[in-house]
């Protein structure tokens, strides 16, 4: 499998002082690489560089990231997005019906005919297994939905603009375990036409659905490989550590 | 409860009542002693009389105010819209914001003859624009822009982050997302925002009087001309000594019309 997205030496500051530092890794396509470790190690920043949506005063000093050839400097930050989305921890509907939700993104783009939009987010729907859920009610009001069915909603909304890359930040932390079983089968299912880098704090969930795990520690990079490698037989102490505690 | 509860508790219930009875009070006695001088005639006709507005009516003036107002609401609005969302998803520094906040608070503080100073030294002195309704307008959108700024600063930070940074990872551009959701979703208490700053400019008067208003027209005002509006006119029945009843009776009328804007406004807004 071919390595769809490259990070190579990338660092990220606040205000000279260095938060990511020396991230390489590169990231394989039609695949789940999980990045897990502790809380404030750098994970969150490090999708957001990804995907161009660092706010400041958060900067990238140093490094690059190629997306499919071409380095992530030298794309339309919109365009990036497009193709790299982000799906944050928390479900974040828009306002309105299910449909509003669906078509927002496809009105913005007008590359589809009105009924072929509806298509669309009927399609996105029932790959997020959400469509039946809600027996084609499309009409109905998206914060009605519960807490997991709206993470579903996100997800779906974000296939209606097919992403190649596909970013997940902890997208199971507010849900219960049937919920999180749900959008792991989705995951996985997705990877088959997407690429998914999925942060989580829960280890299992990481063994149980990803291709490649990243172990992050203090804004570096300190162990990656194949997930069943990482698990079974780390390289590193400090990997060790944190996986015979649980994470 | 401890006493000190007892006596902020007090003085708050207390303070509450206050404010409330101040402000029945003066709506009532303005009603008192307006609202039986309200008849048609007094609403529909132009001032007569010597000196000139102790008979006939303000119909003039409740056409200058209304059309003020809206004049005003229209360019505030145009300004301050994407002013308070540059400020909100700007992504600018929080040392920026800070100043910016800050030099909309001292503006939003000046007194309102300093605006009128200025609208006058600029437009009328300066630019060589004649008295009229759009220079008034102008000035009074200098006024109320921090106002509005302000309070729409505070109608879009309750939209929630998360959901527009959401529509921003799907590619969309800022400004579709604040057209297509945060504008819609925020209508009623933005046009809330926009009506309370029209109902500040149709009160003032200092500002218009040196740039717009006058005493009698002929007939409703074109954008260049001069016109009356009910604040200046309420101004000279008093301060000329003309007639106080008719000052209440136009206080009245200015009053109900600044009612009306904000519940159309809550209206559309809510429909919205």
């Amino acid at each position: 499998m071919s390595i769809i997205l490259d990070i190579k030496d990338i660092e990220v500051s606040i205000d000279e002082h260095p938060i990511l530092q020396h991230i390489t890794l590169p990231i394989t396509e039609h695949a789940i690489t999980a990045v897990i470790g502790p809380s404030g190690c750098g994970k969150s920043t490090l999708l957001a560089t990804l995907n161009g949506s660092l706010q400041a005063p958060k900067k990238v000093t140093n490094g690059q990231i190629i997306y499919d050839g071409l380095s992530v400097d030298s794309m339309d930050p919109q365009m990036l997005r497009r193709q790299i989305g982000l799906i944050g921890q928390q479900p974040t509907v828009f306002p309105g019906t299910i449909e509003d939700n669906m078509v927002f993104a496809l009105n913005y783009y007008k590359e589809l005919s009105s009924a072929d939009r509806k298509a669309k987010a009927i399609q996105c729907l029932e790959q997020a297994g959400l469509y039946s859920e809600i027996n084609g009610d499309m009409k109905r009001l998206a914060s009605s939905l519960s807490g997991g069915q709206q993470q579903r909603l996100c997800i779906a909304r974000s296939l209606t603009v097919d992403p190649r890359v596909m970013l997940f930040d902890e997208p199971c932390s507010a849900l219960d375990i049937k919920n999180s079983l749900h959008i792991e089968a989705l995951l996985t299912e997705l990877k088959a036409k997407q690429t998914i880098v999925i942060v989580t704090h829960n280890l299992q969930q990481a063994r149980r659905i990803a291709d490649y795990t990243v172990f992050m520690n203090e804004g570096r990079v300190v162990e990656w490989g194949p997930t069943e490698q990482i698990f079974s037989d780390p390289q590193q102490e400090l990997t060790r550590d944190y996986l015979a505690f649980g994470g | 409860m401890k006493l000190s509860n007892l006596a902020l508790a007090t003085w708050a219930y207390g303070s509450l009542v206050l404010v409330m009875a101040i402000l029945i009070a003066a709506c009532s006695y303005i009603v008192y002693h307006g609202g039986p001088l309200i008849t048609v005639d007094f609403l529909w006709l132009y001032p007569v009389g010597m000196p000139l507005g102790v008979e006939g009516g303000i119909f003039p003036a409740i056409i200058g105010s209304i059309l003020e107002g809206l004049l005003t609401a229209s360019m505030a609005a145009i300004v301050s819209v994407p002013c308070a969302l540059y400020m909100v998803y700007g992504n600018i520094s929080r040392w920026k914001s800070e100043c910016f906040l800050f030099t909309l608070r001292c503006m939003s503080g000046l007194p309102s003859v300093l605006i009128g100073l200025f609208g006058y030294s600029v437009l009328i002195l300066y630019l060589g624009i004649d008295k009229s309704l759009l220079s008034a307008s102008i000035t009074l959108t200098v006024m109320v822009i921090p106002f509005i700024t302000l309070r729409l600063v505070k109608v879009f930070h309750e939209f929630p982050r998360e959901t527009y940074e959401a529509a921003l990872n799907m590619g969309l551009s800022p400004s579709y997302i604040w057209l297509h959701m945060v504008i819609p979703s925020a209508m009623r208490d933005g046009l809330s925002a926009i009506a309370l700053g029209a109902a500040y400019a149709m009160g003032a008067t200092a500002p218009i009087m040196y740039t717009g208003a006058v005493l009698y027209t002929r007939s409703i005002p074109n954008i260049t001309d001069p016109f009356m509006a009910l604040p200046y006119h309420l101004y000279i029945l008093v301060n000329e000594g003309y007639s106080v009843d008719l000052a209440y009776a136009t206080a009245f009328v200015l009053m109900v019309i600044l009612l009306c804007i904000n519940i159309i406004c809550r209206y559309i807004g809510g429909r919205s």
